[in-house]
């Protein structure tokens, strides 16, 4: 039987949150680039794909629907249009943490960093590699891929602790720090939510590719 | 209360039922999905003892009813209707009679006073929901009701003889969405007193009006569970490809 519209429309639409998705983590990245250099015109960039971001988001939305009401899905296809819903929710909001970033980067205009960072950029690294790796299993609808991704989030966690206890020290140390270190705190919790959302990525596409639903093991 | 047990239906040499073992649930809305010719309306039919009328069929296998086999020869036909009762793709009201004598007419072979008549028809057109548009003309022939009416009309005359079980072939099959929806919303009401068990090629039917589904494919059955788990995350590949249209 030759594949149906209605699959190939399928599969444009997982294509099309993979594309929201890429968006966001450039979001992300560029976010942390901009705001470990200061650099306020990289950072006006950044805030101005957030409309890209949430159009995609709009879009996306509406399309899903039609499809739902069109052609009343079921099983796997159901599952992917459900999970498809959820995800540009989370890459929704992975896009805004890019944007909140970019706008730390503002909010020290004309200030310099108290130190070169060393821990926010490795964090990024952390969390956009798990966005990464989320996106890529959703798009290959991959539940063994997609359950690598929560463990490897206790990381970017960690790193958020050790960053707030720095920047904890530095304040005590001297008062002029806190503007900065107030910035580092959110850009670090930021990047932690990041990673949060790319394991409600992958939960989503075990969800889609398995029928399995897990419950949130975090209190 | 009602389950087959190997059954096996062919008409001639052509077996078209390959050994069907199926319990199905009491007091819930059964429903049998599949592609054409997989041998649904078959198995429908061999609960109500359909197959005894065409020739070459053959039944063989149980099918336990309060666990009696309805095919054993002991076993009166007559009564099994009465206590499976039997609902057609097409209305099929008795042309010649007024919409009452429709209802009327199991009762009244049943021997009850013409006052229990009365009372057993307005009770039975009650609960198929067509009492308000009916009430009013009991004395029309049944042929000028709408097709969704007399479809209803059809489920009120087999629920008047009290059936445990209510088997429906495609009822809806040629109504339009509105008398569909109020077929489907009084399927859920009757399952308080009746079992049912619903033939339907609509799997958005199935998905909404049935607690339990059951696929079929090529006289096999394939996969049966509760209805949220076979449209959501069925087990066997085969049912996936049916009910997301990647085959058949």
């Amino acid at each position: 039987m030759p594949e149906r519209t209605f699959h190939k429309d399928v599969d444009e639409l997982v294509a099309r949150v993979a594309r929201m998705g890429a968006l966001s983590c450039k979001s992300v990245h560029e976010g942390v680039e901009a705001f470990a250099a200061l650099d306020v015109e990289a950072a006006k960039r950044v805030i101005a794909m957030n409309q890209e971001i949430n159009h995609a988001d709009v879009a996306i939305e509406a399309r899903t629907l039609d499809l739902i009401a069109h052609h009343q899905p079921m099983a796997k296809d159901l599952r992917t249009l459900g999970a498809s819903l959820k995800i540009i929710t989370y890459l929704d909001r992975i896009g805004r943490y890019g944007y909140d970033i970019a706008k730390a980067t503002l909010a020290l205009e004309g200030k310099e960093h108290v130190r070169k960072l060393v821990g926010i950029p490795i964090m990024r690294d952390k969390a956009v590699g798990l966005l990464d790796r989320s996106l890529d299993a959703f798009q290959s609808r991959d539940a063994v891929k997609a359950r690598t991704i929560q463990p490897d989030d206790d990381e970017v966690d960690g790193l958020y602790d050790q960053i707030f206890r720095e920047c904890l020290t530095y304040m005590i140390e001297e008062p002029r720090n806190i503007t900065q270190c107030t910035q580092y705190i959110l850009v670090a919790r930021h990047l932690e939510r990041v990673g949060d959302n790319a394991g409600k990525i992958a939960e989503k596409t075990i969800y889609m590719a398995t029928g399995e639903r897990r419950l949130d093991t975090q209190a | 209360m009602l389950e087959s047990r190997n059954l096996r239906v062919a008409f001639g040499d052509k077996e078209v039922l390959h050994g069907i073992d199926l319990a199905i649930p009491q007091n819930e809305v059964t429903a049998i999905i599949g592609p054409s010719g997989c041998g649904k309306s078959t198995f429908l039919r061999a609960l109500n003892l359909l197959h005894d009328l065409t020739p070459t069929a053959r039944v063989t296998g149980e099918i336990l009813f309060h666990g009696e086999n309805i095919y054993d020869s002991s076993v009166d036909p007559v009564d099994i209707r009465r206590r499976i009762g039997m609902v057609f793709q097409k209305a099929n009201p008795f042309p010649t009679m007024s919409i009452f004598d429709n209802v009327a007419f199991g009762p009244r072979l049943l021997g009850l006073s013409r006052a229990d008549v009365k009372m057993r028809v307005e009770e039975s057109l009650k609960r198929a929901a067509i009492w308000d548009e009916a009430k009013d003309r009991l004395k029309a022939p049944a042929t000028d009701l709408s097709g969704g009416q007399q479809q209803r009309l059809c489920i009120a005359r087999a629920l008047a003889v009290k059936p445990e079980i209510l088997l429906l072939d495609e009822p809806t099959s040629a109504l339009d969405p509105i008398a569909t929806a109020k077929i489907e919303d009084l399927l859920n009401d009757l399952k308080k007193d009746v079992t049912i068990v619903i033939v339907t090629h609509n799997m958005q039917q199935a998905a909404r009006a049935s607690d339990h589904s059951a696929y079929f494919l090529n006289g096999d059955l394939i996969e049966f569970g509760p209805t949220k788990t076979l449209f959501e995350k069925p087990s066997d590949e085969r049912t996936e490809a049916y009910i997301t249209g990647r085959f058949g």
